[in-house]
């Protein structure tokens, strides 16, 4: 088992912090294996969630997801608790879209009820958040149009701002994959956009 | 996915998309900036991209709607103990190396057995190959001119054609039988004995055989196939076993 200390390379404090709990948790300690899911539940959720358009699913899936790192807190080696974390979340969210193939549901429900939240702030004018409204529920719409490899390479990249490498690292596939699967991607999102660009242009 | 309409063939829109994810090397620059001012759909195209990066950017942020923390019994459930829990470790990523060991004994298991089946001497028992030459020399174990001294019969030897004079157990007590399985004899393989010719000689797949069994003991080299390829199912088995119950 690696011993995951934290030692003084360890600048970051938040990595610091989970290393401690992650080592804690190895110990038999389920609140600290609780305290590492308060600390990233949200942004976990937040990425599975738009890898997998239903919301039920990409529930199911956030939480096998912390089911299976509870598992393999062994087979943490230490590193990014964050990367690892993302890494078996992106795994869940891929098994979570091959059951969807079999069993296809309404995708994108986000916007039948208030609990995804559109940004608000200086920007809060009624015409402007119809015109973000839009634009976020045709571009949703067309994330669930491209691939999912490209949609999962998208949303890391652009919405979880992972750089290309962690990316790679997370879904097991070369750089270069990592690259062409965001190009591609995007270029699918234009042509599935073409009709809607408008919204973009402005 | 096809150029779109206006974009000229000879224009390249990976490398407009390259660019509008900031992933282009410097020398690339000048010919894609150079592309884009004198194609107007090019520079549509790398405006519409990074509009479109932005807004995925700017995409509001799902709230969860269920807490995923772990209960007691989730707990318990998850990690199990005992021989399940041991078993559990075969399916750790710290086990991963197991999976391509188990493929590498499998291959060296199979080439073995690939080897002592086939008559190139490999894995043959000195006694056979012997014996199977004294067949083929005449037909009769004692009209062979030769055999090696002190041939051991234990499968040890890797019988390349050496000739030595003087047999001793093989002679007189090999028997005849026309299909090359003969009975126990020493010695390895007499290259060039006088008299030796195709009359007699066994078949191949009796060649085979003779090498790959030892007056019906197996050969070294198939009990060690044999056991490289039951290690490598259980390790195989071991970390299938693992994985699902980790």
């Amino acid at each position: 088992m690696a011993d995951l200390r934290p030692s003084a390379a360890v600048d970051d404090p938040a990595q610091r912090r989970d290393l401690i709990l992650i080592e804690r948790a190895r110990g038999g300690d389920l609140d600290a294996f609780n305290d590492l899911v308060l600390l990233h539940q949200d942004q976990l959720f937040a990425l599975v969630a738009r890898m997998v358009p239903d919301r039920d699913q990409a529930s199911d899936a956030v939480q096998e997801a912390f089911f299976s790192a509870y598992r393999n807190l062994a087979g943490f080696r230490g590193g990014s608790v964050k990367s690892w974390l993302n890494r078996i979340c992106v795994n869940a969210a891929m098994d979570a879209q091959r059951a969807r193939k079999r069993r296809p549901v309404q995708p994108y429900p986000e916007f039948e009820d208030d609990s995804w939240q559109p940004p608000t702030g200086e920007e809060a004018d009624p015409e402007r958040q119809v015109l973000t409204a839009e634009r976020s529920s045709v571009l949703t719409a067309a994330l669930a149009g491209i691939t999912p490899d490209q949609r999962a390479a998208i949303v890391l990249f652009d919405i979880q701002g992972f750089d290309y490498a962690e990316i790679a690292e997370m879904t097991g596939v070369s750089l270069g994959t990592v690259k062409s699967r965001i190009h591609r991607g995007r270029l699918g999102l234009r042509g599935l956009l073409e009709d809607r660009m408008e919204l973009f242009r402005g | 996915m096809p150029f779109p309409a206006h974009i000229r063939p000879d224009h390249d829109e990976t490398l407009v998309v390259r660019l509008a994810a900031d992933d282009l090397a410097p020398r690339e620059l000048d010919a894609v900036r150079a592309q884009v001012v004198e194609c107007p759909a090019c520079a549509q195209l790398l405006i519409d991209l990074r509009s479109i990066a932005s807004a995925t950017a700017e995409l509001p942020t799902p709230r969860r709607v269920r807490d995923f923390r772990l209960t007691e019994a989730d707990a318990v459930r998850l990690r199990p103990a005992g021989w399940r829990g041991l078993l559990a470790r075969f399916g750790s990523p710290g086990f991963a190396f197991v999976k391509p060991l188990a493929g590498g004994l499998a291959a060296l298991g199979i080439a073995g057995l690939i080897l002592a089946s086939f008559p190139l001497g490999f894995g043959a028992s000195s006694s056979g190959v012997a014996t199977r030459d004294l067949t083929a020399a005449g037909g009769s174990a004692s009209a062979a001119p030769a055999a090696a001294p002190g041939g051991s019969g234990d499968g040890r030897s890797f019988g390349g054609p050496v000739a030595a004079p003087g047999g001793s157990g093989g002679v007189g007590t090999s028997s005849d039988n026309g299909d090359g399985v003969t009975g126990p004899a020493s010695g390895p393989e007499v290259a060039g004995a006088p008299g030796a010719t195709d009359k007699g000689a066994p078949t191949d797949a009796s060649a085979g055989r003779d090498q790959a069994t030892n007056g019906g003991r197996p050969s070294t080299l198939v009990v060690l196939s044999i056991v490289l390829l039951a290690a490598a199912i259980v390790l195989a088995g071991l970390r299938l076993i693992g994985r699902r119950l980790a």
